[in-house]
């Protein structure tokens, strides 16, 4: 089973996408599910990320994502085990980077948590019958758990540029930092997890005022998330597209085989692009429709 | 993940025994009502050290540290020309390498970077980089290895010390030593240079207030070059952390500056004779 969750953050664009699969908890996590983090730089994003050029700024998303998940707070992996020492839920969230627009880190985690929140999980019953176990999943599709995600945290990054800091730095202002300072923050202000990063140092003072806007931004975020993410549910499947990618356009429907796309891209005009079939055998008659 | 075909594996499936002896009431008692850790030290207190440089004669620098029981050896090589010509630059480049060694742990490493290990090899570069004079050397590169023969706790910090002190052994141009020191943060306790069994685990741990910091300090320019924390810590807790481990590193740095000392003039009376 597979859900998604599209992201726009300004123009750091990421596209998540979750799988959730049956397997052995690991030796030493005997009652708890897990969560596995993969993420991949497209090329389309920029051409440094061609071949393994993204590799490393990879495995630095993947390991920070890790750091801020690695509590016990954060996610309630003892509800995604099925069978102590045997049998849990192990979470994939793969991350495909789509576009490099700065503050990859939070978009990431950002993307992270609304897949979590729209993961929904078949339920499984558990009989057993002279010592053999059988796991029986539920057919039915609304049958499912969900995972609670109020308390996990979101990553706020903080660019020290100059004297000062900010957060959501665009690429032109990372280009311009030299340290930044990224907090996984969770609803109630907590810290998760932290690290520095880039080539300069910080005064200590400076991270305490960082650490107070990091925890003040990471209510806000967490917050607003969590409410645009309700919404979302409530509205449901009639929600119109916002994203980048769109499917198809109702509003143009001719008799003949066409099929209309359009393309948002923010800043920009819209495109709208169609692809048609002329049969073969009357030309003019579907040429008319089309100037239609 | 990729293993080494050459080298004979265990078995596919074989867990180390370790993972189910361990019990939770080990963990549990970590600090005595009146203040005392289970090695005897007060919450403040560092572990004895032992520093000690110019330990391999191959490498232009070197140096060894004790912290505990935690052992940590660490080599720099360099300024070398970078090999390959793409990654030409006008600034110098800094490579680092964290591993542990096989033996090191309590279960065995493998003999390739695992994630943690990768993870900690950034980190301890993003530590140095800050406080090396990296134009000085254009168009080069200075290599440094950090091997872990023995973990008891902090080896990410323990080593941020050992490699800065390789880099001064080198005679590599820096603005300031890099002090690594590592804080445990248990409840309402900030335990100084945690030992392996006081380490953060988000398995043993509670909710709230348990995790770990730490920090990468440059004492003569007060800056901290690198800081990175786990677990779901309080902002109060975490910034009383960081303000005892910048004075735990003011504790170590003159024993960096003896250890300094001593070894050039070990060097210079070699020189005389």
């Amino acid at each position: 089973m597979t859900l998604g969750a599209d992201l726009t953050l300004d123009s750091a664009l990421g596209q998540n996408k979750l799988k959730a699969e049956l397997g052995t908890p690991a030796p030493d996590k005997d009652d708890k599910g897990r969560l596995e983090f993969f993420v991949d730089c497209s090329a389309n994003a920029t051409p440094e990320f061609e071949g393994r050029g993204g590799e490393e700024l990879a495995s630095e998303i993947s390991n920070m994502l890790i750091r801020v998940y690695d509590c016990p707070g954060c996610v309630d992996l003892q509800k995604l085990c099925i069978i102590p020492k045997q049998q849990c839920w192990i979470l994939y969230i793969d991350i495909l980077l789509l576009e490099c627009g700065g503050n990859l880190f939070d978009a990431a985690s950002v993307a992270v948590k609304a897949a979590l929140f729209d993961l929904k999980i078949p339920r499984v019953t558990v009989t057993q019958d002279e010592g053999h176990v059988e796991l029986e999943i539920s057919d039915d599709p609304y049958d499912v758990q969900t995972v609670d995600v109020k308390s996990s945290p979101c990553i706020v990054t903080l660019s020290k540029i100059g004297h000062c800091h900010v957060v959501d730095a665009s690429q032109k202002e990372e280009a311009c930092c030299l340290a930044r300072l990224m907090l996984g923050v969770s609803e109630h202000g907590t810290i998760t997890g932290m690290k520095k990063e880039g080539s300069g140092s910080l005064d200590p003072s400076s991270i305490d005022d960082m650490l107070d806007t990091g925890k003040r931004v990471g209510i806000a975020l967490n917050k607003s998330l969590l409410e645009a993410l309700e919404e979302e549910q409530r509205q449901g499947k009639k929600k119109g597209h916002t994203g980048f990618l769109r499917s198809e356009i109702k509003e143009i429907q001719t008799d003949c085989e066409i099929v209309w796309a359009e393309i948002n891209i923010s800043g920009s005009r819209t495109i709208k692009v169609s692809l048609f079939y002329r049969p073969p055998s009357n030309a003019c008659l579907a040429l008319e429709e089309f100037q239609q | 993940m990729p293993t080494d075909t050459r080298r004979i594996g265990g078995p596919e499936e074989s867990f180390s025994p370790l993972a189910y002896t361990l019990t939770d009431s080990i963990k549990t008692l970590m600090v005595s009502s009146n203040g005392i850790r289970n090695d005897g030290r007060k919450c403040e207190d560092l572990r004895k050290m032992f520093i000690k440089t110019g330990v391999i004669s191959q490498a232009r620098g070197s140096a060894y540290i004790e912290q505990g029981e935690t052992k940590i050896i660490c080599s720099v090589y360099g300024p070398r020309e970078v090999v390959r010509k793409e990654e030409f630059s006008m600034k110098g480049q800094l490579t680092c390498e964290f591993k542990y060694a096989t033996f090191s742990c309590s279960y065995r490493r493998q003999h390739q970077q695992d994630s943690e290990e990768k993870d900690f090899s950034v980190q301890l570069l993003e530590a140095l980089e800050p406080a090396v004079c990296l134009h000085k050397f254009p168009k080069a590169q200075v290599n440094i290895f950090v091997e872990v023969l023995q973990n008891d706790g902090s080896a990410l910090a323990a080593s941020i010390t050992c490699a800065s002190m390789a880099l001064a052994d080198a005679g590599i141009e820096v603005y300031d030593l890099v002090i690594g020191c590592s804080m445990k943060i248990h409840e309402d306790k900030v335990l100084t240079d945690p030992t392996i069994n006081e380490e953060y685990d988000s398995q043993n741990s509670k909710q709230l207030n348990h995790g770990s910091l730490t920090i990468g300090f440059m004492p003569s320019l007060n800056q901290i070059s690198a800081i990175t924390s786990k677990g779901e810590i309080q902002i109060d807790f975490l910034k009383r952390a960081m303000t005892d481990c910048v004075e735990a590193c003011q504790k170590i740095y003159p024993a960096m500056q003896q250890s300094l000392h001593s070894s050039i003039k070990d060097k210079l009376n070699a020189s005389e004779r």
